[in-house]
């Protein structure tokens, strides 16, 4: 559905967009994650057909995307980092606005401002000004003209950025939703647990370029991190570990602290999700007393600190 | 073209809520003409009383005395009455009994007629300098219509204050000369609908600059990139913005018009021709507003370019100064400003009762102005907003 190929972009001697090419499938959540100046606004201003691109090119259902007029633009719906919106009009009078810029008219433009004001649960608010509205209806102001025109792709540009906890989970929740209902969707974010919550493929942006991209697991498995499963419990540790280590998708296992009551083992596997069975099944006909068991997957900040050499937030927060 | 039209609408729309476009388009320009009105001329029209004191009785000064009380009346600003001397005339100028005289003295006649060189004094208040221009011009032309040869020259006493030298009195005549000429026959001039269409002109440069503000605003918040995003291209949004604020700055010009003539008895002229020098004169300032705000990358700069231009070209082109009153070097200035163009169109418009092809010359002027600036305007905005 959306192709990037090549894109450049120079801003003088510098260049914010190194040949940064991806693909975002139909009902796909396609995370950009990277730090803030890594290249995430400037590759969706040229995604977007606001920023002429150096070098590349994008399509959008075939149609392609640049600063000039082009019907591929009304495929994509943008929500800027900013509010961008007229804060001294409604909500209503603002998707009024840009509904008819993207063609909508009459009593369809009536029923889209509805639904999506619905969507974005500020139906009851629709004829109040902007500016009155709390920082986090403001966002969903913001996402609800991104979404009014229906389009094929969403691009959120950061959309969480300076909200409180509870709009932030709103927002998030809303983007699974329109994803679960089949909405492809670009998702820029320097959140790790944002692009790990909602997204299918992650590409990790640093400096303009793309550095890696793939599904978590594949992240993770191109690093050559394994899940770590912590497993608590009585009876002979020693030799439940020397079992499950012969044990297919086991990695390693090793018992860290013997003279406690309750002891340690620590296991590493390829996948936790399928191993956390076997290691049970195992523990149980060992006669181990399972006192408490943890799994932890490798994240994205590990990801992220192994092919950049910082953290994500370095330079964030 | 819907797009700019659905961004002109969104941004009068904006403008009227938020009533930035009320204030400055029409309440501003209104209060100051209204004020400057009053200090400057009040209300009513035009009023000056001229003494004459013909201290000569010859036949010659009594027919040109009779001559001037003859032009009384005819809805005429200007009132000749007689004094009986010098001094008399002097105290009822300190006093403001009169505006202004003019002096014919003793052995006047036999000296004219003789063909020697004799002195008509013009008394004159440097507070009332228009008044004083024009007993001066009219003290002027008589002594031209005698002999220019003969009559040494007119000379004006200032009351308290040092003669002006000749080369400014000859840069004034033209100007003095106009109104005096215009005094008897034409309408008289409406100090309310001179500083009407003067302040309507300075407050439109900021209504203009609107739209640069806007553009820069939005720019800023992340709007500019949604409309772009949205398919609208950066030339109707650019003109979308121009368009909406013209027509705020044309429809508060038009209130100002209107406002002065229905409560203060303010005389424009020909509505059509005032229209269509109102329409020339919102383009040319339009233009030259775009122009300055083009240099502008944020909307604190685009105010502040937009502020400085306009006050400039308000002083020189004579915005603050009362009809006639420019000196004669300001009086050429402003003929290369918009705002000078405008205020000699209206001011014909209104004293000399003239039509759209009697100021065709300013109209092409302004026309060039904002054929002008405004196109290097638009072409450095729509710039501007294409990144």
């Amino acid at each position: 559905m959306l192709v990037c190929a090549g894109l450049v972009r120079r801003f003088g001697d510098r260049v914010a967009v190194d040949d940064v090419s991806f693909r975002i499938a139909p009902g796909e959540t396609y995370g950009l994650l990277g730090p803030n100046g890594a290249g995430k606004t400037t590759t969706i201003s040229m995604l977007s057909g606001i920023l002429a691109a150096d070098a590349g090119t994008v399509t959008l259902g075939g149609q392609p995307i640049s600063t000039s007029s082009s019907p591929g633009k009304h495929l994509l719906g943008l929500v800027p980092q900013n509010i961008a919106l007229f804060d001294d009009l409604s909500a209503r009078e603002n998707l009024r606005f840009f509904g008819g810029l993207h063609g909508l008219r009459g009593k369809h433009l009536d029923r889209r401002i509805d639904a999506t004001l619905e969507l974005v649960g500020l139906a009851d608010r629709a004829d109040d000004r902007i500016d009155t509205y709390s920082g986090g209806m403001q966002r969903r102001a913001n996402i609800a003209v991104g979404l009014l025109h229906e389009p094929y792709l969403l691009v959120l540009d950061e959309p969480t950025v300076g909200v409180d906890p509870q709009s932030r989970n709103q927002i998030l929740e809303s983007v699974e939703r329109l994803s679960a209902e089949g909405l492809a969707v670009l998702y820029t974010t320097h959140y790790m647990e944002e692009a790990e919550r909602l997204c299918d493929r992650v590409g990790i942006i640093d400096s303009g370029r793309l550095v890696a991209e793939g599904t978590r697991r594949e992240l993770v498995a191109r690093i050559g991190q394994h899940d770590r499963v912590t497993l608590r419990g009585e009876g002979d540790l020693q030799g439940f570990a020397l079992r499950v280590a012969q044990m297919p998708g086991i990695v390693t296992a090793e018992v860290v602290d013997t003279e406690a009551a309750a002891s340690v083992v620590h296991l590493t596997t390829d996948d936790a999700g399928p191993a956390i069975a076997t290691i049970v099944a195992t523990a149980a006909h060992d006669g181990i007393a399972i006192t408490g068991i943890e799994v932890h997957e490798p994240n994205l900040e590990a990801v992220f600190l192994h092919l950049t050499g910082r953290a994500l937030r370095d330079r964030t927060e | 073209m819907s797009t700019t039209w659905s961004v002109a609408a969104t941004e009068i729309r904006r403008r009227i809520r938020n009533r930035s476009a009320i204030l400055t388009a029409v309440i501003a320009p209104l209060a100051m003409a209204v004020v400057f009105g009053l200090l400057l001329g009040g209300t009513d029209s035009l009023s000056i009383t001229i003494g004459v004191v013909d201290a000569d009785r010859s036949e010659l000064t009594t027919g040109y005395v009779d001559g001037l009380l003859a032009s009384n009346g005819n809805d005429s600003p200007v009132e000749f009455v007689t004094v009986t001397d010098d001094a008399t005339a002097r105290t009822a100028l300190d006093d403001a009994d009169i505006d202004a005289a003019i002096v014919l003295p003793s052995g006047f006649g036999a000296q004219v007629t003789a063909g020697a060189g004799s002195i008509i004094e013009v008394l004159r208040d440097p507070r009332r300098e228009i008044s004083g221009e024009i007993a001066r011009s009219v003290a002027g032309r008589f002594a031209d219509g005698i002999t220019t040869r003969t009559l040494a020259a007119i000379t004006s006493v200032a009351v308290g204050a040092p003669l002006p030298d000749a080369a400014a009195l000859a840069g004034l005549d033209e100007t003095v000369a106009r109104l005096a000429d215009e005094s008897p026959g034409g309408s008289p001039l409406d100090a309310t609908a001179y500083f009407g269409v003067s302040m309507s002109i300075l407050f439109l440069f900021f209504t203009i600059s609107f739209a640069a503000q806007s553009l820069a605003r939005e720019r800023q918040s992340g709007v500019l990139d949604r409309l772009l995003a949205a398919d609208a291209r950066p030339a109707a949004i650019v003109a979308g913005k121009v368009l909406a604020v013209s027509l705020l700055g044309l429809a508060g010009f038009a209130t100002v018009w209107g406002v002065t003539t229905v409560a203060f008895g303010a005389t424009w002229g020909d509505p059509f021709a005032v229209f269509i020098t109102m329409v020339a004169t919102v383009l040319a300032v339009g233009g030259v507003a775009t122009f300055v705000s083009g240099f502008a990358r944020t909307p604190q700069q685009a105010e502040s370019y937009t502020s400085a231009v306009a006050f400039v070209l308000a002083l020189l082109g004579g915005n603050f100064i009362g009809p006639g009153q420019a000196p004669p070097l300001l009086d050429r200035l402003s003929r290369f400003t918009p705002n000078g163009q405008a205020l000699r169109a209206f001011t014909s418009i209104a004293t000399d009762g003239a039509s759209v092809a009697d100021v065709a010359g300013h109209l092409v002027a302004l026309a060039g102005f904002a054929l002008l600036f405004g196109t290097v305007g638009l072409v450095r905005t729509r710039k501007a907003v294409q990144r």
